[in-house]
Protein backbone atom coordinates (compact mmCIF):
# COMPACT_ATOMS: atom_id res chain seq x y z
CA UNK A 1 0.00 0.00 0.00
CA UNK A 2 1.60 3.15 -1.12
CA UNK A 3 1.43 6.49 1.18
CA UNK A 4 -1.96 7.72 0.59
CA UNK A 5 -2.81 11.29 1.28
CA UNK A 6 -6.03 13.08 0.88
CA UNK A 7 -6.19 16.42 -0.08
CA UNK A 8 -10.36 18.30 0.15
CA UNK A 9 -9.81 21.65 -1.39
CA UNK A 10 -13.23 23.81 -1.88
CA UNK A 11 -15.60 21.36 -1.64
CA UNK A 12 -19.19 22.63 -2.15
CA UNK A 13 -22.16 20.38 -3.00
CA UNK A 14 -25.75 21.84 -3.20
CA UNK A 15 -29.05 20.33 -4.23
CA UNK A 16 -30.87 22.70 -5.90
CA UNK A 17 -30.82 25.82 -4.37
CA UNK A 18 -29.66 24.57 -1.64
CA UNK A 19 -26.02 24.38 -0.52
CA UNK A 20 -25.51 21.70 1.86
CA UNK A 21 -21.41 21.40 1.93
CA UNK A 22 -19.48 24.89 1.55
CA UNK A 23 -15.87 25.23 0.64
CA UNK A 24 -15.01 22.58 2.85
CA UNK A 25 -10.93 22.30 2.95
CA UNK A 26 -9.71 19.37 4.48
CA UNK A 27 -5.98 17.74 4.00
CA UNK A 28 -5.35 14.65 5.47
CA UNK A 29 -1.68 12.03 5.97
CA UNK A 30 -1.61 8.71 5.86
CA UNK A 31 -2.00 6.68 9.19
CA UNK A 32 -4.75 9.27 10.50
CA UNK A 33 -7.92 8.32 11.89
CA UNK A 34 -9.82 11.45 10.98
CA UNK A 35 -13.83 12.13 13.04
CA UNK A 36 -15.91 14.26 11.63
CA UNK A 37 -18.87 15.44 14.07
CA UNK A 38 -21.27 18.09 13.63
CA UNK A 39 -25.55 18.68 14.45
CA UNK A 40 -28.25 16.22 12.73
CA UNK A 41 -28.08 17.95 9.24
CA UNK A 42 -25.11 19.50 9.36
CA UNK A 43 -24.12 18.19 6.14
CA UNK A 44 -21.81 15.55 7.32
CA UNK A 45 -22.92 12.80 5.59
CA UNK A 46 -23.07 14.71 2.13
CA UNK A 47 -19.19 15.89 2.21
CA UNK A 48 -18.39 12.06 2.66
CA UNK A 49 -20.48 11.62 0.04
CA UNK A 50 -18.89 14.39 -2.32
CA UNK A 51 -15.13 13.34 -1.03
CA UNK A 52 -15.80 9.25 -2.08
CA UNK A 53 -17.30 11.28 -5.12
CA UNK A 54 -21.04 9.92 -5.16
CA UNK A 55 -22.45 13.37 -5.60
CA UNK A 56 -21.76 15.93 -7.68
CA UNK A 57 -19.46 18.44 -5.99
CA UNK A 58 -17.41 21.64 -6.96
CA UNK A 59 -13.94 22.31 -5.26
CA UNK A 60 -11.44 19.52 -5.85
CA UNK A 61 -10.34 16.23 -4.23
CA UNK A 62 -6.91 15.30 -4.90
CA UNK A 63 -5.30 11.66 -4.00
CA UNK A 64 -1.83 11.54 -4.00
CA UNK A 65 -1.79 14.58 -5.86
CA UNK A 66 -4.16 13.33 -8.56
CA UNK A 67 -7.36 14.48 -9.16
CA UNK A 68 -10.41 12.29 -8.27
CA UNK A 69 -12.48 13.40 -11.16
CA UNK A 70 -9.63 12.32 -13.45
CA UNK A 71 -9.52 8.80 -12.61
CA UNK A 72 -12.16 6.26 -13.89
CA UNK A 73 -14.60 4.65 -11.73
CA UNK A 74 -12.88 1.79 -11.22
CA UNK A 75 -9.64 3.52 -10.26
CA UNK A 76 -11.67 5.36 -7.64
CA UNK A 77 -13.08 2.54 -6.36
CA UNK A 78 -9.39 1.51 -5.64
CA UNK A 79 -8.41 4.14 -3.69
CA UNK A 80 -11.70 5.01 -1.95
CA UNK A 81 -13.67 2.44 -0.24
CA UNK A 82 -17.13 4.24 1.06
CA UNK A 83 -18.87 2.44 4.57
CA UNK A 84 -22.79 3.81 4.43
CA UNK A 85 -24.58 4.28 7.15
CA UNK A 86 -26.71 1.45 8.73
CA UNK A 87 -25.08 -1.66 7.66
CA UNK A 88 -27.80 -2.62 5.07
CA UNK A 89 -27.76 -5.75 2.86
CA UNK A 90 -30.40 -6.10 0.65
CA UNK A 91 -30.45 -10.69 0.06
CA UNK A 92 -29.52 -13.60 2.13
CA UNK A 93 -25.80 -14.24 0.78
CA UNK A 94 -23.43 -16.03 2.91
CA UNK A 95 -21.07 -13.80 4.63
CA UNK A 96 -17.84 -14.82 2.48
CA UNK A 97 -19.42 -13.99 -0.62
CA UNK A 98 -20.57 -10.46 0.39
CA UNK A 99 -17.46 -10.01 2.10
CA UNK A 100 -15.88 -10.89 -1.08
CA UNK A 101 -17.87 -8.06 -3.01
CA UNK A 102 -15.51 -5.63 -1.95
CA UNK A 103 -13.10 -7.46 -4.67
CA UNK A 104 -15.58 -5.98 -7.35
CA UNK A 105 -13.26 -2.91 -8.10
CA UNK A 106 -10.46 -5.17 -8.43
CA UNK A 107 -12.06 -7.65 -11.86
CA UNK A 108 -13.35 -10.54 -9.04
CA UNK A 109 -15.31 -12.62 -11.35
CA UNK A 110 -17.40 -15.61 -10.69
CA UNK A 111 -14.87 -17.02 -8.70
CA UNK A 112 -12.34 -15.39 -6.70
CA UNK A 113 -8.44 -15.36 -7.77
CA UNK A 114 -5.64 -16.48 -5.36
CA UNK A 115 -4.99 -12.91 -4.62
CA UNK A 116 -8.82 -11.99 -3.91
CA UNK A 117 -9.28 -14.79 -1.82
CA UNK A 118 -6.08 -13.61 0.25
CA UNK A 119 -7.47 -10.21 0.70
CA UNK A 120 -11.01 -11.35 1.75
CA UNK A 121 -9.58 -14.06 4.54
CA UNK A 122 -7.55 -11.50 5.59
CA UNK A 123 -10.33 -9.24 5.78
CA UNK A 124 -12.34 -11.49 7.83
CA UNK A 125 -9.76 -12.43 10.44
CA UNK A 126 -8.97 -8.81 11.00
CA UNK A 127 -12.96 -8.28 11.69
CA UNK A 128 -13.41 -11.62 13.74
CA UNK A 129 -16.15 -12.51 11.19
CA UNK A 130 -14.40 -15.70 9.83
CA UNK A 131 -16.66 -18.24 12.06
CA UNK A 132 -19.74 -16.71 10.46
CA UNK A 133 -18.52 -17.13 6.64
CA UNK A 134 -21.22 -19.75 5.81
CA UNK A 135 -23.72 -17.89 7.44
CA UNK A 136 -26.20 -15.82 5.25
CA UNK A 137 -25.85 -12.33 6.11
CA UNK A 138 -29.27 -11.52 7.08
CA UNK A 139 -29.40 -13.69 10.20
CA UNK A 140 -26.79 -12.16 12.00
CA UNK A 141 -27.13 -9.56 14.45
CA UNK A 142 -26.82 -5.80 14.09
CA UNK A 143 -23.26 -5.84 16.05
CA UNK A 144 -22.65 -8.72 13.46
CA UNK A 145 -23.31 -7.33 10.92
CA UNK A 146 -21.26 -4.06 11.33
CA UNK A 147 -18.03 -6.03 11.26
CA UNK A 148 -19.12 -7.70 8.21
CA UNK A 149 -19.60 -4.71 6.71
CA UNK A 150 -16.24 -3.51 7.79
CA UNK A 151 -14.71 -6.42 6.50
CA UNK A 152 -16.36 -5.86 3.29
CA UNK A 153 -14.68 -2.71 3.14
CA UNK A 154 -11.26 -3.38 4.11
CA UNK A 155 -11.26 -6.38 1.78
CA UNK A 156 -11.13 -3.49 -1.12
CA UNK A 157 -7.69 -2.77 -0.08
CA UNK A 158 -8.58 0.79 -0.36
CA UNK A 159 -6.21 2.87 1.52
CA UNK A 160 -8.66 5.43 2.03
CA UNK A 161 -12.40 4.59 4.04
CA UNK A 162 -14.23 6.61 4.54
CA UNK A 163 -17.30 5.49 6.96
CA UNK A 164 -20.12 6.83 7.68
CA UNK A 165 -21.92 6.23 11.46
CA UNK A 166 -20.20 3.28 11.78
CA UNK A 167 -20.55 2.71 15.20
CA UNK A 168 -24.74 3.78 14.92
CA UNK A 169 -26.59 1.76 16.64
CA UNK A 170 -24.10 -1.05 18.16
CA UNK A 171 -23.61 -1.93 21.94
CA UNK A 172 -20.69 -0.74 23.61
CA UNK A 173 -18.70 -3.48 22.46
CA UNK A 174 -19.16 -3.44 18.93
CA UNK A 175 -18.91 0.21 19.34
CA UNK A 176 -15.78 -0.57 20.38
CA UNK A 177 -14.72 -3.38 18.03
CA UNK A 178 -15.54 -1.65 15.28
CA UNK A 179 -14.06 2.11 15.84
CA UNK A 180 -10.49 -0.50 16.80
CA UNK A 181 -10.73 -2.00 13.09
CA UNK A 182 -11.40 1.16 11.66
CA UNK A 183 -8.15 3.13 14.16
CA UNK A 184 -5.40 -0.13 13.03
CA UNK A 185 -6.34 0.28 9.37
CA UNK A 186 -5.33 3.82 9.39
CA UNK A 187 -2.18 3.05 11.49
CA UNK A 188 -1.19 0.57 8.89
CA UNK A 189 -0.99 3.98 6.75
CA UNK A 190 -4.08 4.60 5.65
CA UNK A 191 -6.84 7.25 6.13
CA UNK A 192 -10.08 6.51 7.67
CA UNK A 193 -12.72 9.78 7.85
CA UNK A 194 -15.29 8.63 9.82
CA UNK A 195 -19.01 10.15 11.03
CA UNK A 196 -19.27 9.67 14.19
CA UNK A 197 -21.61 11.27 17.00
CA UNK A 198 -20.02 9.53 19.96
CA UNK A 199 -18.08 12.54 20.77
CA UNK A 200 -16.31 10.48 23.54
CA UNK A 201 -15.31 7.56 20.83
CA UNK A 202 -14.47 10.41 18.44
CA UNK A 203 -11.65 11.89 21.28
CA UNK A 204 -10.50 8.42 22.53
CA UNK A 205 -9.89 7.15 18.94
CA UNK A 206 -9.26 9.94 16.66
CA UNK A 207 -6.14 11.67 15.87
CA UNK A 208 -8.06 14.71 14.58
CA UNK A 209 -11.57 16.12 14.98
CA UNK A 210 -13.65 17.93 12.29
CA UNK A 211 -16.57 19.69 13.28
CA UNK A 212 -18.83 20.50 10.87
CA UNK A 213 -21.77 23.17 11.63
CA UNK A 214 -23.90 24.64 8.47
CA UNK A 215 -22.09 22.82 6.04
CA UNK A 216 -18.97 25.00 6.85
CA UNK A 217 -15.44 23.63 8.80
CA UNK A 218 -16.82 25.60 12.18
CA UNK A 219 -13.20 23.36 13.90
CA UNK A 220 -10.24 21.35 12.90
CA UNK A 221 -8.02 19.83 15.15
CA UNK A 222 -6.69 18.03 18.21
CA UNK A 223 -9.50 15.88 20.45
CA UNK A 224 -8.33 18.50 23.33
CA UNK A 225 -8.20 20.86 20.79
CA UNK A 226 -11.55 21.04 19.36
CA UNK A 227 -13.73 19.20 22.53
CA UNK A 228 -14.19 22.65 24.32
CA UNK A 229 -17.05 23.96 26.73
CA UNK A 230 -17.07 27.00 24.26
CA UNK A 231 -17.61 25.12 21.21
CA UNK A 232 -19.63 22.41 22.45
CA UNK A 233 -22.06 24.79 23.70
CA UNK A 234 -21.63 26.64 20.05
CA UNK A 235 -22.31 24.04 18.25
CA UNK A 236 -24.49 21.51 19.68
CA UNK A 237 -26.32 23.80 22.46
CA UNK A 238 -25.41 21.99 25.16
CA UNK A 239 -23.26 22.46 28.43
CA UNK A 240 -21.08 19.81 28.37
CA UNK A 241 -18.78 18.50 31.74
CA UNK A 242 -14.97 17.81 29.88
CA UNK A 243 -12.83 15.25 32.39
CA UNK A 244 -10.09 13.67 31.61
CA UNK A 245 -9.76 9.73 31.81
CA UNK A 246 -6.43 8.24 31.31
CA UNK A 247 -4.78 10.50 29.07
CA UNK A 248 -7.67 11.25 26.84
CA UNK A 249 -10.48 13.97 27.24
CA UNK A 250 -14.26 12.39 27.85
CA UNK A 251 -17.08 14.51 27.18
CA UNK A 252 -20.31 14.57 28.86
CA UNK A 253 -23.46 16.28 27.52
CA UNK A 254 -25.18 17.67 30.80
CA UNK A 255 -28.03 19.96 29.78
CA UNK A 256 -29.34 21.86 26.92
CA UNK A 257 -28.11 25.56 26.34
CA UNK A 258 -29.34 28.31 23.30
CA UNK A 259 -27.19 27.86 20.09
CA UNK B 1 -9.69 -20.53 1.65
CA UNK B 2 -12.13 -23.55 2.18
CA UNK B 3 -15.33 -21.63 2.54
CA UNK B 4 -15.35 -20.39 -0.69
CA UNK B 5 -15.99 -23.19 -3.15
CA UNK B 6 -15.51 -22.89 -7.12
CA UNK B 7 -18.71 -21.67 -7.59
CA UNK B 8 -18.43 -21.57 -11.70
CA UNK B 9 -18.14 -25.54 -11.56
CA UNK B 10 -21.17 -25.16 -9.58
CA UNK B 11 -23.25 -22.84 -11.83
CA UNK B 12 -22.58 -24.64 -14.51
CA UNK B 13 -23.80 -27.92 -13.37
CA UNK B 14 -27.11 -25.65 -12.76
CA UNK B 15 -26.88 -24.37 -15.59
CA UNK B 16 -26.67 -27.45 -17.68
CA UNK B 17 -29.97 -29.63 -15.80
CA UNK B 18 -32.29 -26.95 -16.36
CA UNK B 19 -30.91 -26.89 -20.04
CA UNK B 20 -31.59 -30.34 -20.17
CA UNK B 21 -35.40 -29.63 -18.45
CA UNK B 22 -35.57 -26.89 -21.23
CA UNK B 23 -34.79 -29.30 -23.99
CA UNK B 24 -37.00 -31.91 -22.42
CA UNK B 25 -39.99 -29.59 -22.28
CA UNK B 26 -39.45 -28.38 -25.71
CA UNK B 27 -39.84 -32.26 -26.97
CA UNK B 28 -42.90 -32.34 -25.18
CA UNK B 29 -44.29 -29.06 -26.25
CA UNK B 30 -43.48 -30.50 -29.78
CA UNK B 31 -45.25 -33.89 -28.99
CA UNK B 32 -48.43 -32.09 -27.84
CA UNK B 33 -51.74 -31.22 -29.64
CA UNK B 34 -55.18 -31.72 -30.22
CA UNK B 35 -53.93 -34.58 -33.19
CA UNK B 36 -51.88 -37.26 -31.90
CA UNK B 37 -48.55 -37.85 -33.19
CA UNK B 38 -46.15 -40.62 -31.98
CA UNK B 39 -42.53 -39.57 -31.32
CA UNK B 40 -40.80 -41.18 -34.36
CA UNK B 41 -43.83 -38.94 -36.67
CA UNK B 42 -42.98 -35.53 -34.48
CA UNK B 43 -39.48 -36.31 -35.27
CA UNK B 44 -40.23 -37.47 -38.41
CA UNK B 45 -42.28 -34.16 -39.17
CA UNK B 46 -39.41 -31.78 -37.86
CA UNK B 47 -37.29 -32.89 -40.48
CA UNK B 48 -40.21 -32.90 -43.28
CA UNK B 49 -40.31 -36.78 -43.51
CA UNK B 50 -43.51 -37.50 -42.25
CA UNK B 51 -47.26 -37.03 -43.90
CA UNK B 52 -47.50 -34.40 -45.42
CA UNK B 53 -50.38 -32.82 -42.49
CA UNK B 54 -47.58 -34.33 -39.98
CA UNK B 55 -45.00 -32.16 -41.33
CA UNK B 56 -47.53 -28.93 -41.34
CA UNK B 57 -48.33 -29.41 -37.65
CA UNK B 58 -44.95 -30.02 -36.47
CA UNK B 59 -42.87 -27.45 -38.41
CA UNK B 60 -45.55 -25.37 -38.60
CA UNK B 61 -47.70 -25.24 -36.01
CA UNK B 62 -45.72 -26.78 -32.97
CA UNK B 63 -42.27 -25.87 -33.80
CA UNK B 64 -43.30 -21.98 -33.63
CA UNK B 65 -44.99 -22.52 -30.39
CA UNK B 66 -42.30 -24.17 -28.40
CA UNK B 67 -39.90 -21.66 -29.66
CA UNK B 68 -41.82 -18.95 -28.90
CA UNK B 69 -42.49 -20.58 -25.47
CA UNK B 70 -38.96 -20.57 -24.76
CA UNK B 71 -37.94 -17.22 -25.77
CA UNK B 72 -40.68 -15.59 -24.38
CA UNK B 73 -40.21 -17.46 -21.03
CA UNK B 74 -36.70 -17.31 -21.01
CA UNK B 75 -36.69 -13.12 -21.23
CA UNK B 76 -39.25 -12.90 -19.06
CA UNK B 77 -37.36 -14.64 -16.40
CA UNK B 78 -34.44 -12.51 -17.41
CA UNK B 79 -35.81 -9.59 -16.94
CA UNK B 80 -37.83 -10.50 -13.49
CA UNK B 81 -34.05 -11.37 -12.26
CA UNK B 82 -32.57 -7.67 -13.37
CA UNK B 83 -35.50 -5.73 -12.26
CA UNK B 84 -35.31 -7.61 -8.92
CA UNK B 85 -31.48 -7.03 -8.75
CA UNK B 86 -31.73 -3.63 -10.16
CA UNK B 87 -34.21 -2.89 -7.43
CA UNK B 88 -32.88 -5.48 -4.49
CA UNK B 89 -36.46 -6.60 -4.35
CA UNK B 90 -38.03 -9.88 -5.03
CA UNK B 91 -41.26 -8.68 -6.04
CA UNK B 92 -40.18 -6.45 -8.57
CA UNK B 93 -40.89 -7.39 -12.16
CA UNK B 94 -41.44 -6.22 -15.53
CA UNK B 95 -45.13 -5.16 -14.98
CA UNK B 96 -43.65 -2.46 -12.17
CA UNK B 97 -41.86 -0.25 -15.06
CA UNK B 98 -45.09 -0.46 -17.58
CA UNK B 99 -43.95 -1.56 -20.38
CA UNK B 100 -46.06 -5.13 -20.99
CA UNK B 101 -49.26 -2.45 -20.79
CA UNK B 102 -47.23 -0.06 -23.00
CA UNK B 103 -46.91 -3.05 -25.59
CA UNK B 104 -50.06 -4.40 -25.11
CA UNK B 105 -51.99 -0.75 -25.69
CA UNK B 106 -49.42 -0.53 -28.72
CA UNK B 107 -50.87 -3.70 -30.12
CA UNK B 108 -54.46 -2.76 -29.27
CA UNK B 109 -54.21 0.53 -31.14
CA UNK B 110 -52.70 -1.30 -34.16
CA UNK B 111 -56.50 -3.92 -33.78
CA UNK B 112 -58.84 -1.00 -33.22
CA UNK B 113 -57.90 0.90 -35.89
CA UNK B 114 -58.36 -2.09 -38.76
CA UNK B 115 -54.94 -2.64 -39.68
CA UNK B 116 -54.29 -6.17 -38.61
CA UNK B 117 -55.46 -7.83 -41.42
CA UNK B 118 -53.82 -5.69 -43.61
CA UNK B 119 -51.18 -5.45 -42.34
CA UNK B 120 -50.27 -8.00 -39.96
CA UNK B 121 -46.22 -7.00 -39.12
CA UNK B 122 -48.52 -3.36 -37.47
CA UNK B 123 -48.98 -5.57 -34.46
CA UNK B 124 -45.80 -6.72 -33.12
CA UNK B 125 -43.91 -3.63 -34.44
CA UNK B 126 -46.40 -1.48 -33.01
CA UNK B 127 -46.24 -3.40 -29.59
CA UNK B 128 -42.13 -2.75 -29.41
CA UNK B 129 -42.79 0.73 -29.93
CA UNK B 130 -45.03 0.80 -26.90
CA UNK B 131 -42.97 -0.40 -24.58
CA UNK B 132 -40.32 1.57 -26.30
CA UNK B 133 -41.85 4.56 -25.72
CA UNK B 134 -43.22 3.97 -22.38
CA UNK B 135 -39.68 3.33 -21.43
CA UNK B 136 -38.51 6.84 -23.08
CA UNK B 137 -41.45 8.39 -21.35
CA UNK B 138 -39.82 6.90 -18.04
CA UNK B 139 -36.91 8.24 -18.64
CA UNK B 140 -38.24 11.79 -19.05
CA UNK B 141 -40.36 11.53 -16.65
CA UNK B 142 -38.16 10.35 -13.87
CA UNK B 143 -34.76 12.18 -14.60
CA UNK B 144 -31.18 11.17 -15.35
CA UNK B 145 -30.56 10.55 -11.79
CA UNK B 146 -33.96 9.37 -10.31
CA UNK B 147 -34.05 7.30 -7.61
CA UNK B 148 -35.93 3.83 -8.07
CA UNK B 149 -38.82 5.21 -5.98
CA UNK B 150 -39.12 7.88 -8.26
CA UNK B 151 -39.43 5.17 -11.83
CA UNK B 152 -41.86 2.88 -9.42
CA UNK B 153 -44.10 5.63 -9.50
CA UNK B 154 -43.46 7.27 -13.25
CA UNK B 155 -43.74 2.89 -13.99
CA UNK B 156 -47.36 2.92 -12.21
CA UNK B 157 -48.17 6.24 -14.19
CA UNK B 158 -47.10 4.87 -17.35
CA UNK B 159 -49.15 1.56 -17.11
CA UNK B 160 -52.17 3.34 -15.70
CA UNK B 161 -51.96 5.77 -18.64
CA UNK B 162 -51.37 2.48 -21.06
CA UNK B 163 -54.20 0.82 -19.53
CA UNK B 164 -56.89 3.07 -19.68
CA UNK B 165 -55.80 3.81 -23.25
CA UNK B 166 -56.47 -0.34 -23.76
CA UNK B 167 -59.84 0.33 -21.84
CA UNK B 168 -60.44 2.83 -24.14
CA UNK B 169 -60.04 0.68 -27.76
CA UNK B 170 -61.97 -1.99 -25.80
CA UNK B 171 -64.70 0.40 -24.68
CA UNK B 172 -65.11 2.23 -28.09
CA UNK B 173 -64.48 -1.62 -30.09
CA UNK B 174 -67.08 -1.06 -33.15
CA UNK B 175 -68.16 -4.78 -32.71
CA UNK B 176 -68.30 -7.76 -30.41
CA UNK B 177 -65.78 -9.38 -32.69
CA UNK B 178 -63.33 -6.63 -32.41
CA UNK B 179 -63.92 -6.20 -28.24
CA UNK B 180 -63.49 -9.91 -28.67
CA UNK B 181 -60.13 -10.23 -30.69
CA UNK B 182 -58.42 -7.93 -28.51
CA UNK B 183 -60.09 -9.17 -24.98
CA UNK B 184 -58.67 -12.65 -25.79
CA UNK B 185 -55.11 -11.42 -27.22
CA UNK B 186 -54.83 -9.54 -24.13
CA UNK B 187 -55.05 -12.98 -21.95
CA UNK B 188 -51.88 -14.06 -24.03
CA UNK B 189 -51.39 -17.18 -25.78
CA UNK B 190 -48.90 -19.14 -27.96
CA UNK B 191 -52.15 -20.54 -30.25
CA UNK B 192 -51.52 -20.14 -33.71
CA UNK B 193 -48.13 -18.66 -33.73
CA UNK B 194 -45.80 -18.72 -36.96
CA UNK B 195 -42.42 -18.45 -37.79
CA UNK B 196 -42.61 -15.10 -39.04
CA UNK B 197 -43.70 -14.32 -35.33
CA UNK B 198 -40.52 -15.86 -34.29
CA UNK B 199 -38.68 -13.62 -36.37
CA UNK B 200 -39.89 -10.52 -35.73
CA UNK B 201 -39.56 -10.93 -32.15
CA UNK B 202 -36.07 -12.47 -32.24
CA UNK B 203 -33.61 -9.30 -32.67
CA UNK B 204 -35.37 -7.39 -30.52
CA UNK B 205 -35.11 -10.33 -27.80
CA UNK B 206 -31.34 -10.87 -28.09
CA UNK B 207 -30.82 -6.78 -27.53
CA UNK B 208 -32.65 -7.25 -25.13
CA UNK B 209 -30.74 -9.88 -23.34
CA UNK B 210 -27.31 -8.44 -24.38
CA UNK B 211 -27.91 -5.44 -22.42
CA UNK B 212 -29.81 -7.44 -19.36
CA UNK B 213 -26.92 -9.55 -19.17
CA UNK B 214 -24.32 -7.04 -18.95
CA UNK B 215 -24.98 -6.23 -15.47
CA UNK B 216 -25.05 -8.74 -13.75
CA UNK B 217 -21.85 -7.76 -11.44
CA UNK B 218 -23.10 -4.50 -10.49
CA UNK B 219 -26.56 -6.34 -9.64
CA UNK B 220 -24.17 -8.40 -6.78
CA UNK B 221 -22.68 -4.79 -5.99
CA UNK B 222 -26.07 -3.49 -5.42
CA UNK B 223 -26.54 -5.96 -2.53
CA UNK B 224 -24.79 -3.42 -0.34
CA UNK B 225 -27.51 -0.79 -1.71
CA UNK B 226 -27.17 2.01 -4.15
CA UNK B 227 -23.99 4.27 -2.59
CA UNK B 228 -22.17 1.17 -1.68
CA UNK B 229 -22.68 -0.33 -5.36
CA UNK B 230 -21.41 2.95 -6.79
CA UNK B 231 -18.48 3.52 -4.55
CA UNK B 232 -17.32 0.04 -6.09
CA UNK B 233 -17.14 1.54 -9.08
CA UNK B 234 -20.56 1.14 -10.57
CA UNK B 235 -22.13 3.93 -12.68
CA UNK B 236 -26.00 3.30 -11.54
CA UNK B 237 -27.52 5.83 -14.16
CA UNK B 238 -26.23 4.00 -16.89
CA UNK B 239 -27.22 0.71 -15.46
CA UNK B 240 -30.80 1.90 -14.98
CA UNK B 241 -31.32 2.74 -18.15
CA UNK B 242 -29.02 -0.53 -19.84
CA UNK B 243 -32.17 -2.48 -17.31
CA UNK B 244 -35.38 -0.29 -18.15
CA UNK B 245 -34.55 -0.48 -22.25
CA UNK B 246 -33.78 -4.65 -22.20
CA UNK B 247 -37.19 -5.32 -20.20
CA UNK B 248 -38.77 -2.52 -23.04
CA UNK B 249 -37.19 -4.27 -26.13
CA UNK B 250 -37.61 -8.39 -24.14
CA UNK B 251 -40.79 -7.64 -22.94
CA UNK B 252 -41.91 -5.24 -25.91
CA UNK B 253 -41.29 -8.09 -28.20
CA UNK B 254 -42.84 -10.92 -26.38
CA UNK B 255 -46.00 -8.85 -25.35
CA UNK B 256 -46.44 -8.29 -29.71
CA UNK B 257 -46.00 -12.09 -29.97
CA UNK B 258 -48.23 -13.83 -27.62
CA UNK B 259 -50.22 -11.10 -25.48
CA UNK B 260 -49.42 -10.45 -21.99
CA UNK B 261 -48.60 -12.84 -19.60
CA UNK B 262 -47.65 -12.17 -16.33
CA UNK B 263 -45.88 -13.63 -13.83
CA UNK B 264 -43.13 -15.89 -15.25
CA UNK B 265 -41.29 -12.87 -14.42
CA UNK B 266 -41.11 -13.11 -10.73
CA UNK B 267 -41.94 -16.49 -10.39
CA UNK B 268 -38.76 -17.58 -12.11
CA UNK B 269 -35.79 -15.91 -10.74
CA UNK B 270 -37.75 -16.69 -7.21
CA UNK B 271 -37.55 -20.11 -7.92
CA UNK B 272 -33.68 -20.21 -8.54
CA UNK B 273 -32.48 -17.84 -6.14
CA UNK B 274 -31.54 -20.39 -3.21
CA UNK B 275 -29.73 -22.56 -5.74
CA UNK B 276 -26.97 -19.56 -6.48
CA UNK B 277 -27.17 -18.27 -3.01
CA UNK B 278 -29.01 -15.60 -3.46
CA UNK B 279 -26.38 -14.17 -5.36
CA UNK B 280 -28.28 -11.55 -8.17
CA UNK B 281 -25.59 -11.80 -10.59
CA UNK B 282 -25.06 -15.97 -10.82
CA UNK B 283 -28.82 -15.88 -10.62
CA UNK B 284 -29.51 -14.40 -14.09
CA UNK B 285 -29.21 -17.39 -16.45
CA UNK B 286 -31.03 -19.88 -14.44
CA UNK B 287 -33.39 -17.68 -13.95
CA UNK B 288 -33.71 -16.70 -17.73
CA UNK B 289 -34.16 -21.26 -18.20
CA UNK B 290 -36.34 -21.96 -15.19
CA UNK B 291 -38.16 -18.74 -16.95
CA UNK B 292 -38.20 -20.83 -20.31
CA UNK B 293 -39.20 -24.10 -18.84
CA UNK B 294 -42.01 -22.42 -16.04
CA UNK B 295 -43.99 -20.82 -19.36
CA UNK B 296 -43.44 -24.37 -21.95
CA UNK B 297 -44.55 -26.39 -19.23
CA UNK B 298 -47.73 -24.07 -18.60
CA UNK B 299 -47.99 -23.87 -22.41
CA UNK B 300 -48.07 -28.15 -22.73
CA UNK B 301 -50.78 -27.95 -19.58
CA UNK B 302 -53.05 -25.54 -21.83
CA UNK B 303 -53.06 -28.38 -24.45
CA UNK B 304 -54.06 -30.98 -22.02
CA UNK B 305 -56.68 -29.62 -19.88
CA UNK B 306 -59.68 -31.31 -21.68
CA UNK B 307 -61.97 -28.20 -22.24
CA UNK B 308 -64.21 -26.85 -25.50
CA UNK B 309 -62.02 -23.79 -25.82
CA UNK B 310 -57.98 -24.23 -25.44
CA UNK B 311 -57.71 -22.16 -22.32
CA UNK B 312 -54.60 -19.10 -22.96
CA UNK B 313 -51.39 -19.65 -21.32
CA UNK B 314 -51.31 -16.27 -19.84
CA UNK B 315 -54.31 -17.14 -17.80
CA UNK B 316 -52.65 -20.03 -16.15
CA UNK B 317 -49.60 -18.08 -15.28
CA UNK B 318 -52.05 -15.93 -13.74
CA UNK B 319 -53.61 -18.71 -11.92
CA UNK B 320 -50.64 -19.58 -10.37
CA UNK B 321 -48.27 -16.66 -9.76
CA UNK B 322 -51.07 -14.18 -8.32
CA UNK B 323 -51.25 -16.37 -5.41
CA UNK B 324 -47.43 -17.31 -5.18
CA UNK B 325 -47.12 -13.17 -5.42
CA UNK B 326 -49.29 -12.92 -2.63
CA UNK B 327 -47.27 -15.49 -0.84
CA UNK B 328 -44.12 -13.61 -1.28
CA UNK B 329 -45.84 -10.65 -0.33
CA UNK B 330 -46.59 -11.74 3.35
CA UNK B 331 -43.78 -13.46 3.76
CA UNK B 332 -41.58 -10.73 3.04
CA UNK B 333 -43.78 -9.13 5.24
CA UNK B 334 -43.14 -11.52 8.40
CA UNK B 335 -39.00 -11.40 7.28
CA UNK B 336 -39.06 -7.33 7.08
CA UNK B 337 -40.46 -6.91 10.71
CA UNK B 338 -38.07 -5.75 13.28
CA UNK B 339 -35.81 -5.17 11.30
CA UNK B 340 -34.57 -1.88 9.38
CA UNK B 341 -35.89 -1.63 5.85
Amino acid sequence: MNAPMLDVRDVSVSFGQRRVVSDVNLSVEAGSFVAVVGPNGAGKTTLLRGIAGLVTSSGSVMIDGRSLASLSLKARAERIAYLPQGHVFHWPMAVSEIVALGRLPRGAGADLSAVDRAAVAKAMAETGTTVYANRAVTTLSGGERARVAVARVLATEAPIILADEPTASLDPHYQLAVIDMLRRHARSFGIVVAVLHDLGLAARYADRIVVIDGGRVAADGTPRDVLTAARLSETFGVSAEIVEVKGAPVVVPWSLKAR
Amino acid sequence: MEQIRPRQQRDLLIIGGLLVLVAMLFAGSLAVGPVFLSPPDVVAGLFGRASAAANIIVREIRLPRAILSVMIGGTLGLSGAALQGLLRNPLASPSLFGAPSAAAFGAVSVISLGLVDALSYALPVAAIVGALVSVALLIVVAGPRASLLVLILAGFAVSSLAGAGTSLALNLAPNPFAALEIAFWLLGSLEDRSMRHVLVALPFMVVGMVLLLWDRRAFRALTLGEEAAASLGFDLTWIRIRVVSGVAAAVGAGVAVAGSIGFVGLVAPHLMRPFVGYDPGRLMVPAALSGAALLTAADIVVRLIPSQEEIKVGVVTAIIGAPFFIYLIMRRRYDLSGEAP
